[in-house]
């Protein structure tokens, strides 16, 4: 039967995992259980192949991740505060870290959660014990990861690194376009891994960002028949110049990836019609990634509030003030 | 889509009578299960035609429509014109093979049956429904519809009301619990109840393995179709019969006797019992469960979600949307199922053909079973009633309007004085 048009259903990432029930559940919030939010019954159960209230009700433990100690292996900056960094990480984490979207949480030694940033893992060792991470120093969180190149701690893994996931996931045999920019980039080896075995073909617009690395390009000798350089709305030496419209309006791919701010995505969200599918990385702020600090929360379109760090939800949840026309959903 | 499609949800005995009854009134159907096979609960059940049954299954036949699934019945049956405790001419279909055949049944009527295909959402314009959405995503765009997803379950229920989930039939760990297609879309829905303490109801009945049987046991069931065993007084089971939807087996027969019944499966007659405590019974020293596989802890819960509606089976204040089976009473049984469906698939196309909606004369036992039914959705008393032709409150009304009958030239002329010869066979 043909598709004919496709909604997506909010879950939690987290349902069934190590970290669930958690204390969102406590907290009257849990984002796949309506009965444990509070309601009369089970119907608006955000199903995720296990009942959240009978591990609740039996007592299971709310569970949170617990920051370990990760010693660097190796690290390489560049002059535009560019670092790549490979850290010491559990081997049982590397198929998930692996998992288009998985992220870590990363904060200096011994400092307190709110020192936390999500990092996006560009790469796991074969070996599964060593994940790289690159990232642009800006703020005071990453000049201070910056500042002890010794040993990090790090929590995770995280799977919430992208909005739409299960789109990208259920993709076989498609066209996928990708406009990537800046940092956005780190997670494209996972999503074209997935891409290339699910036999889709891909093309990706690269902008290189502020510094004008195009650093996955060195890493992904594959795909670099697929990736095109170059400067999304603006001028900039040594990079073609193209609309983000212009890229997607010449494309018929049916899914199209957004990798980078949020400024990319209202751009993109604003392109696309209706019938394509939309998948973009999640660039909410987060500082504990576990539900209770609130600053991820995602104000929907009908009012309600969902933690941006757990929930599986779309981009047009997320991104639906422009000009996305959404359809009314009872969900 | 055409746009002229009739979307059933749910396909237990209910949906595929509904969804057969509006294709053969000429409407595109197509039918959404969530799980792999057709029938829901009736996949391990198989009485029919007991007591009043027998009336409403004749008459079914005679109206057409999804009443052709007594004929699927039928064909199968291991057993017909059993007598057990305080039921008659009962007959057992073979759950091991009416799956099949139904969706024979179905695919030839052309439906268009979607299995594995479980509805989590839907679309609404103003008060009426415009599409569903299943678990993937995809939308699926229809005209009218019918919520046939019953009302046991989802694990959530059976964890809050009963003892859990004990893996039944529906398989929710699987393959997702039931989403209500009326609650989804904004309506209120009713508990049955069996006292305050009592929300919901627990399936009445389980059913054992075979082959776990003692020789002696499985000749009797061969030969009859029913074992009856005497219960040690220290475990007859009194108790559960308050918490049983199947008014017609909540009788002392029932709690001082395990009543075996040959369906393919050995159904027992009893909500649960406990595993160590059946094998201290001689014949089932090696007993295991069939369905539900936890069978000796509890049972799956049912009732917690029943649409309130209307007599022509439309769901308050939702005009496009129609219920049948569990969902739009406290029906028991599958020919209750059946029947109710019938007319809700009718009725979705007679309304995609702006036709007059048909309510059903109460000079059949099947209209008085939709009559009562929706009564009872009215009152805590009525939500406290179960509806089944099969004996109760129901089964004594219809004895006292001389609706019981199994003589063949009654029911002949019942349906024809009521204008439901092959009413439901024939396009609109």
């Amino acid at each position: 039967m043909p598709r004919e048009k496709e909604i997506y259903d909010t879950r939690c990432h987290d349902t069934g995992s190590e970290s669930c029930p958690c204390f969102l559940a406590d907290a009257g919030q849990c984002i796949a259980c309506p009965v444990l939010r509070g309601e009369q019954d089970c119907d608006a159960c955000a199903w995720g192949g296990v009942c959240v209230y009978d591990s609740y009700s039996r007592g299971d433990q709310a569970h949170t991740r617990r920051y370990i100690r990760a010693p660097i292996k190796s690290e390489k900056s560049t002059a535009a505060g560019l670092h790549c960094v490979t850290v010491h990480t559990p081997r049982h984490w590397s198929a998930e870290l692996r998992q288009p979207g998985s992220f870590l949480m990363v904060k200096p030694p011994g400092s307190e959660e709110t020192w936390a940033c999500p990092m996006a893992v560009f790469s796991v060792a074969s070996s599964g014990e060593l994940s790289t991470i690159v990232y642009r120093e800006r703020g005071p969180k990453t000049q201070q990861l910056a500042r002890h190149l010794k040993t990090w701690e790090v929590a995770g893994p995280y799977r919430s690194g992208l909005l739409g996931v299960r789109r990208l996931n259920r993709a076989v045999d498609c066209d996928a376009l990708i406009l990537t920019s800046g940092t956005g980039q780190s997670l494209l080896p996972n999503i074209l891994r997935r891409l290339n075995d699910n036999n889709c073909s891909v093309q990706i617009a690269l902008d290189p960002g502020m510094d004008g690395a195009a650093y996955v390009v060195q890493a992904l000798p594959e795909f670099a028949g697929s990736l095109s350089l170059i400067r999304l709305d603006a001028e900039i030496a040594g990079c073609r110049h193209q609309s983000t419209a212009g890229i997607i309006s010449s494309s018929s791919a049916p899914l199209v990836i957004s990798l980078g701010s949020d400024h990319l995505h209202i751009k993109v969200g604003a392109a696309l019609q209706r019938d394509r599918l939309w998948v973009a990385s999640n660039n909410r702020i987060m500082v504990c990634a576990a539900g209770w600090c609130g600053a991820c929360t995602v104000i929907r379109r009908d009012g309600s509030e969902l933690r941006g760090c757990r929930a599986d939800i779309a981009p047009e949840d997320v991104f639906w003030s422009g000009d996305w026309k959404g359809e009314r959903d009872s969900r | 889509m055409t746009g002229r499609t009739v979307i059933i949800v749910g396909g237990g005995w209910a949906g595929c009578a509904a969804a057969l009854s509006a294709a053969m009134a000429g409407a595109e159907t197509r039918l959404f299960e969530k799980t792999d096979m057709l029938l829901g609960a009736g996949l391990v059940g198989g009485i029919m035609r007991n007591n009043g049954r027998y009336t409403a299954a004749e008459e079914a036949l005679r109206m057409g429509g999804g009443g052709e699934l007594f004929q699927a019945t039928d064909e199968v049956a291991r057993h017909v014109d059993v007598k057990f405790p305080g039921h008659s001419h009962a007959s057992l279909y073979d759950v091991a093979k009416v799956e099949p055949l139904v969706r024979e049944h179905l695919t030839d009527a052309g439906v268009d049956i979607q299995t594995m295909r479980r509805i989590v959402g839907l679309t609404m314009n103003e008060d009426s429904l415009s599409a569903l959405v299943d678990e993937d995503g995809d939308v699926i765009l229809g005209d009218v519809f019918v919520d046939a997803t019953g009302t046991s379950g989802p694990m959530g229920a059976c964890v809050r009301h009963g003892n859990g989930c004990v893996m039944c039939i529906q398989r929710c760990p699987a393959f997702g619990g039931r989403v209500s297609i009326t609650g989804r879309s904004g309506v209120r829905e009713l508990m049955a109840t069996k006292g305050p303490d009592l929300p919901g109801a627990m399936s009445g009945s389980g059913k054992l393995n075979r082959e776990s049987l003692s020789p002696g046991l499985i000749r009797t069931l061969d030969e009859s179709g029913v074992a009856i065993v005497p219960l040690p007084e220290e475990l007859t089971q009194l108790e559960k019969l308050a918490s049983k939807p199947c008014q017609q087996y909540a009788l002392p027969e029932y709690a001082d006797n395990i009543v075996l019944l040959d369906t393919g499966h050995v159904k027992l007659m009893t909500s649960y019992f406990p595993l160590d405590q059946l094998r201290t019974i001689e014949g089932f020293e090696n007993a295991r469960f069939e369905d539900p596989y936890a069978g000796g802890k509890g049972n799956s819960i049912r009732f917690t979600a029943i649409a309130p509606r209307n007599h022509v089976l439309q769901v308050n204040g939702r005009p496009n949307l129609f219920c049948a089976g569990e969902k739009a009473g406290v029906y028991v049984g599958h020919t209750e199922a059946i029947v109710t469906g019938m007319l809700a698939g009718h009725n979705a196309a007679r309304y995609l053909r702006n036709r007059e909606l048909l309510e059903m004369s109460t000079d059949t036992a099947i209209g008085e079973l939709l009559a009562r039914g929706c009564e009872a959705l009215l009152t805590p008393e009525g939500l406290a009633e179960s509806q089944t032709l099969a004996g109760s409150v129901l089964f004594e009304r219809l004895r006292k309007k001389n609706l019981y009958t199994t003589d063949s030239s009654v029911i002949d002329e019942r349906i024809e004085r009521t204008g439901l010869w092959r009413k439901f066979s024939r396009p609109l």
